[in-house]
C-alpha cells in the first residue's frame, strides 16, 4: 500500500481565498487539520540515510524504534516511503502497517498479510493459497520494475510476534528460490525491545538475522533549529490548495499578518521558549531525553495559526509571545493519555 | 479504469505495456494465474454486486481486456461465432476473430505472447517472425481451447485441458510478465501494426468501394489477399506499405492462386480449388459481416436505431424476364438508408453468397465460377437463390408489393453508369459540396464499374431524393411513387446489363412504357 496522500484541496477557490471568511470556512479542510501532510525533518533526514546506507546496499533488517509515543513514527514511515520512492524510481517499495489481531496460523497470517498491505482478498475460496498470492505479490512489484529486489516498510511492527515473523522469512527465502529478495524495514515502538529480547532468549536466529540486523533509534525534536526548519516550511513550501505555491499555510492563517511580512521563522524564539517552558526545560534540551514529541509540537503550531485566523489581528510581537505560549500549552495537554504513558530515557 | 486504478483494488495485473497488445484470451489467462483464481471464482467475481468501491467486475474486466457486460452474459457459456469474439475484444476489434480456436505463434509463445491479430481470420503466420500459425497444443498435439472465456479452461490457466502441462515449459511470473528486449520488438511490431490498422478503420469519412478485377485483365493480381480487398472496400486506396512489407502470405490462402490461369482452374473439376475458392468466399463474406458490424454500430451511434429495414430478394419481368432485386422495406431515417445502401451494394450479395454454401456443390460451385469470373452478374446469382429460396423470396416480395401500408411504398432507382451518376451529383450538390474532399471517385477499370460514394454524401442524396420527389407527379404504368421518405435500392448485374436498359436513373425512375407487368405497388 502507499501512504495516503493529502487532499490537494483543488475545489477551492483561488480567487475567493482573500476573502477570510471563506478561510475560515475551508479551515476543517486544510491540511494542516487534515494532519496528512508531511514535513522534512533532522529525525527523517537521518532515517533515509541509513537506510540508504544498510538496506539498499543490500544487508537488509533495519529496525527503527522510538521510545516515546506521538514522535511521528508514522509520518516518518510516510516520508521515507516518497523519499526513497522518488530517489529510486526503478525499485519498488512498500508500506505494510501490522496491527494485533493478525493471525498466528501461516496462512491466515499471509492472508492477513495481503489485506494490510492492501491486496484483495475477497471473492476468493477458503482454501486458496495464500502463501502463493503473497508471492505473487511480491514477485510483481519486482517484475513491473524490472527489480529483483523489493523494500517493505513495515509501521507498528511492535504488533507482529515471533512466529509471525518466522512466517515472513518462509516468504523471504521462497521469493529468494525465485531469484528475487524481500527486504525490510522496521518502525516500532518501545514494546518492541522485548520481541529482540525474546528472539534472543529463544534462539530466533533466523529471524534476528533477517529482520533485526541494525537497530537504530527515533526520536523526537532536540534544537531550535529543528523547531525552526519545520517553521520554514509552514512559511513557504508547505501550501493549500497543493498547486497554490502563493498561498503557505502561514498566509492562509494570517494572510494580512504575512503580507505585512510576518514569518512564523521569525518568531522562533519566542516559541522556542514556549516549548521549553511548556516542556519544563531550561535552555535547551537534555541529551538525554528522546526530544520534544513531534504530534505535541506541530499541534501547537496548528493550534496558533488557527487562532490567528479566529482573531483575524496581525501579530505584534508581545502578542505572539503569549500567543505561543498559550498555542503549545494547549498543543501539548490536549493529550493526557499520551502525557500519562511517556517516559523519558535517561 | 485505469491501471493505477485496479491495481489499486489489489488485484495483481500484467505490466501496463505488456497488457496493452495481448489478446484478451491470454490476459484473462494471466490474471487467473497470478491472482491463483479459477475460471469458477471469476464467473463469481462477475456475478457480484458491484458496490460503490469495489467494481469487481469492472476491475476484472479492465485487467483482462474485456467489456464487462459481455463477460457478465457470457461467464458460464461457450462463445458462439465471431460476433461474441469481437465482442470479447470490447467491441473494438475491426478484424474477424476466429474463435473456435486459439491460434499462436510458436515463437512469440515462448515469450507468453498471443496477440489478437494472431486470431484474424486470414492471418496464417505471425507478421513478426513469419512462422506458421499453430492451433495444436504443442505438447500432446490436441486442439487449443476456445478463443474466449469458458470456465473449465481456466481450471489450470496456462495449461492444455488435456495434458495439463504449461503451453510453454518456463511457467514463471518472470517468464510470464518480465518485457525482455526480444519482446519489446515484437510488441513493437503488433503495436505499430494495430495502431495503424485501428487508425484507418476508425476514420469516420468511410469510402466505399467495391472492386473486382476483369477476367479479361491481365493485371489481376490473386496474390492481394481478402485483407487487401477489405482495404480496398474501406479506403478505395491501394494498401500501404506499412502492410506491403508484411510477407503476402501472413493475410490468407489467396496468395497461393496465381494469375488469370488459377481463375480458369476454378471452374474446373479439381476439388482442392473448389475448396480453396468456398473458403475464400467464406472468409470474404465473414469481412464483410465485420464490416457490416462496425458500420452497424457507428450508424447506431448516430441514429440509435436498432432495428434496421431488412432486405430481400424480388423480381420484376424485364423484358419478359425476371431481374432480381434487393428489396429494402423504406425507413425515415437517412442513417438507417445509408447502411441500407451499403449493404444493398455488397452485403446482400455476400449475404447470398454465404448462403450458397449450403444450397449444394453444383449450383454452389456454378455460381462460385459466376463469381469469380467476376461478371457480377447479380441476377444470376439471385436466380439460383430463387430456386431454392423461391417460395421464401418471392413471397416477401410479393407481400411487400401487393400488401403495402403508406410506409410501404417504394420509389425505385439504381446504380447508374458511373458519368451518369456522377453527372446526377453534380446537379444536385456541386454548391453543397464544394469544398468536400473527393465527394465522389469514379472509375473506371478493366471494364467494370467502381463507384465511391462517401455516405455523407449518399445521406445527402437521400434526403434531397426525398425532398425532390415529392413535388414529382406519379408517372409510369405499375410505377410504385413513394411517400417522401421510402426508398428502395437496386442494383442489377454488369455493365452489359446495364447499356441494354434504358432504365432508372437516380432521382427519377423513368419506366420503359413498354415495360410489362412490373411488380410495383400501384397505390
Amino acid at each position: 500500500m502507499r501512504p495516503p496522500v493529502p487532499s490537494p484541496g483543488s475545489d477551492v477557490n483561488k480567487q475567493r481565498l482573500e476573502d477570510i471568511d471563506y478561510r475560515r470556512q475551508l479551515i476543517h479542510r486544510h491540511q494542516l487539520w487534515e494532519n496528512k501532510y508531511l514535513l522534512e525533518t533532522v529525525v527523517i533526514d537521518e532515517a533515509y540515510h541509513l537506510i540508504v546506507e544498510n538496506v539498499l546496499v543490500g544487508t537488509g533488517g533495519l529496525v527503527f524504534i522510538a521510545e516515546q509515543q506521538r514522535v511521528g513514527r508514522t509520518r516518518c514511515t510516510w516520508s521515507v516511503y516518497h523519499k526513497l520512492s522518488a530517489a529510486f524510481p526503478n525499485i519498488p517499495f512498500d508500506l505494510v502497517v501490522a496491527r494485533d489481531g493478525l493471525h498466528a496460523k501461516p496462512d491466515l497470517f499471509y492472508r492477513d498479510f495481503l489485506d494490510a498491505l492492501g491486496g484483495q482478498i475477497q471473492g476468493r475460496p477458503r482454501t486458496v493459497d495464500w502463501f502463493a498470492i503473497l508471492k505473487h505479490y511480491f514477485t510483481m512489484q519486482c517484475i513491473k520494475n524490472q527489480s529483483t529486489a523489493a523494500f517493505l516498510i513495515v509501521d507498528e511492527a511492535q504488533t507482529l510476534t515471533l512466529r509471525q515473523f518466522q512466517h515472513l522469512f518462509h516468504l523471504l527465502n521462497r521469493l529468494e528460490l525465485d531469484g528475487f529478495a524481500l527486504h525490510t524495514i522496521l518502525f516500532a515502538q518501545s514494546e518492541f525491545r522485548r520481541i529482540l529480547e525474546m528472539a534472543n532468549e529463544y534462539g530466533y536466529e533466523e529471524v534476528m538475522g533477517r529482520f533485526f540486523v541494525k537497530r537504530a533509534r527515533l526520536r523526537g525534536v532536540r534544537t531550535k533549529a529543528e523547531v525552526l526548519r519545520m517553521l520554514e516550511q509552514f512559511d513557504t513550501t508547505l501550501c493549500y490548495p497543493a498547486d497554490a505555491t502563493d498561498w503557505p499555510f502561514t498566509r492562509f492563517f494570517a494572510r494580512e499578518a504575512f503580507d505585512a511580512g510576518m514569518r512564523l521563522a521569525d518568531e522562533i524564539d519566542t516559541c522556542w521558549a514556549a516549548i521549553l517552558e511548556v516542556e519544563g526545560f531550561e535552555g535547551e534540551v537534555p541529551e538525554s531525553a528522546d526530544g520534544i514529541r513531534m504530534t505535541w509540537l506541530v499541534r501547537g503550531i496548528r493550534y496558533y495559526l488557527t487562532d490567528l485566523l479566529a482573531s483575524a489581528e496581525p501579530a505584534a510581537s508581545e502578542a505572539a509571545a503569549g500567543r505561543w505560549l498559550d498555542a503549545m500549552r494547549r498543543g501539548f495537554r490536549d493529550a493526557p493519555a499520551e502525557r500519562e504513558g511517556a517516559a523519558y530515557v535517561a | 479504469m485505469s491501471l493505477d486504478t485496479y491495481s489499486q483494488q489489489g488485484w495483481l495485473t500484467a505490466p501496463a505495456k505488456r497488457r496493452r497488445h495481448e489478446s484478451a484470451w491470454l490476459s484473462l489467462q494471466k490474471f487467473a494465474f497470478v491472482n491463483v483464481l479459477t475460471g469458477r471464482q471469476i464467473s463469481d467475481l462477475l456475478k457480484a454486486e458491484v458496490d460503490t468501491e469495489g467494481g469487481q467486475r469492472e476491475t476484472v474486466a479492465a485487467a483482462i481486456g474485456a467489456e464487462v457486460d459481455w463477460l457478465r452474459a457470457n461467464k458460464v457459456r461457450q462463445i458462439g461465432p465471431s460476433k461474441a469474439a469481437e465482442d470479447f475484444l470490447g467491441g473494438q476489434s475491426p478484424f474477424v476473430v476466429e474463435d473456435k480456436c486459439v491460434k499462436y505463434c510458436p515463437a512469440c509463445l515462448q515469450h507468453w505472447f498471443h496477440s489478437t491479430v494472431h486470431q484474424v481470420a486470414a492471418v496464417v503466420a505471425c507478421p513478426h517472425h513469419g512462422v506458421p500459425l499453430r492451433s495444436d497444443c504443442p505438447n500432446c498435439g490436441e486442439p487449443m481451447p476456445e478463443f474466449g472465456f469458458r470456465t473449465n479452461d481456466l481450471r489450470e490457466p496456462l495449461r492444455c485441458a488435456h495434458c495439463m502441462q504449461p503451453f510453454h515449459q518456463d511457467a514463471s511470473l518472470r517468464a510470464l510478465f518480465a518485457v525482455s528486449e526480444e519482446l519489446k520488438a515484437i510488441l513493437a511490431t503488433f503495436a505499430s501494426l494495430e495502431q495503424s490498422i485501428r487508425s484507418c478503420f476508425a476514420t469516420r469519412r468511410l469510402t466505399l468501394g467495391m472492386q473486382f478485377p476483369s477476367r479479361y485483365s491481365n493485371e489481376v493480381d490473386l496474390r492481394q489477399s481478402y485483407f487487401v480487398s477489405l482495404w480496398v472496400l474501406e479506403y478505395g486506396t491501394a494498401i500501404p506499405r506499412f502492410l506491403a512489407d508484411v510477407p503476402a502470405y501472413c493475410w490468407g490462402p489467396m496468395v497461393k492462386k496465381d494469375g488469370d490461369e488459377a481463375m480458369r482452374r476454378i471452374g474446373s473439376s479439381s476439388m482442392d480449388e473448389r475448396k480453396d475458392a468456398m473458403q475464400m468466399l467464406r472468409v470474404a463474406g465473414q469481412q464483410v459481416r465485420s464490416v457490416d458490424r462496425l458500420l452497424r454500430r457507428r450508424v447506431r451511434s448516430i441514429c440509435g436505431h436498432e432495428s434496421l429495414p431488412r432486405m430481400s430478394f424480388g423480381y420484376v419481368y424485364w423484358f419478359r424476364e425476371k431481374r432480381f432485386f434487393l428489396h429494402v422495406r423504406p425507413s425515415d431515417c437517412a442513417c438507417c438508408m445509408t447502411l441500407v445502401h451499403w449493404r444493398a451494394s455488397y452485403g446482400g450479395l455476400m449475404d447470398m453468397i454465404q448462403r450458397l454454401n449450403r444450397i449444394g456443390r453444383s449450383i454452389t460451385e456454378s455460381a462460385v465460377a459466376s463469381i469469380l469470373g467476376f461478371d457480377r452478374n447479380f441476377s444470376s446469382i439471385a436466380t439460383y437463390a430463387a430456386t431454392q429460396f423461391e417460395r421464401s423470396v418471392v413471397s416477401v416480395a410479393t407481400q411487400l408489393q401487393t400488401a403495402p401500408t403508406t410506409t410501404k411504398h417504394f420509389i425505385g432507382y439504381q446504380l447508374a453508369r458511373p458519368e451518369e451518376l456522377s453527372a446526377e451529383l453534380d446537379r444536385l450538390w456541386v454548391d453543397a459540396f464544394a469544398d468536400t474532399l473527393d465527394p465522389r471517385v469514379v472509375d473506371m477499370h478493366c471494364g467494370t464499374s467502381l463507384c465511391r460514394i462517401q455516405p455523407d454524401v449518399i445521406d445527402q442524396l437521400l434526403r434531397d431524393l426525398a425532398g425532390a420527389t415529392k413535388e414529382r407527379p406519379r408517372d409510369g404504368a405499375g410505377a410504385g411513387w413513394h411517400e417522401p421518405r421510402s426508398l428502395w435500392f437496386c442494383e442489377i448485374g454488369s455493365e452489359m446489363f446495364r447499356r441494354r436498359l434504358n432504365g432508372w436513373y437516380v432521382g427519377a425512375p423513368r419506366m420503359p412504357v413498354d415495360a410489362e407487368g412490373i411488380h410495383f405497388d400501384a397505390q
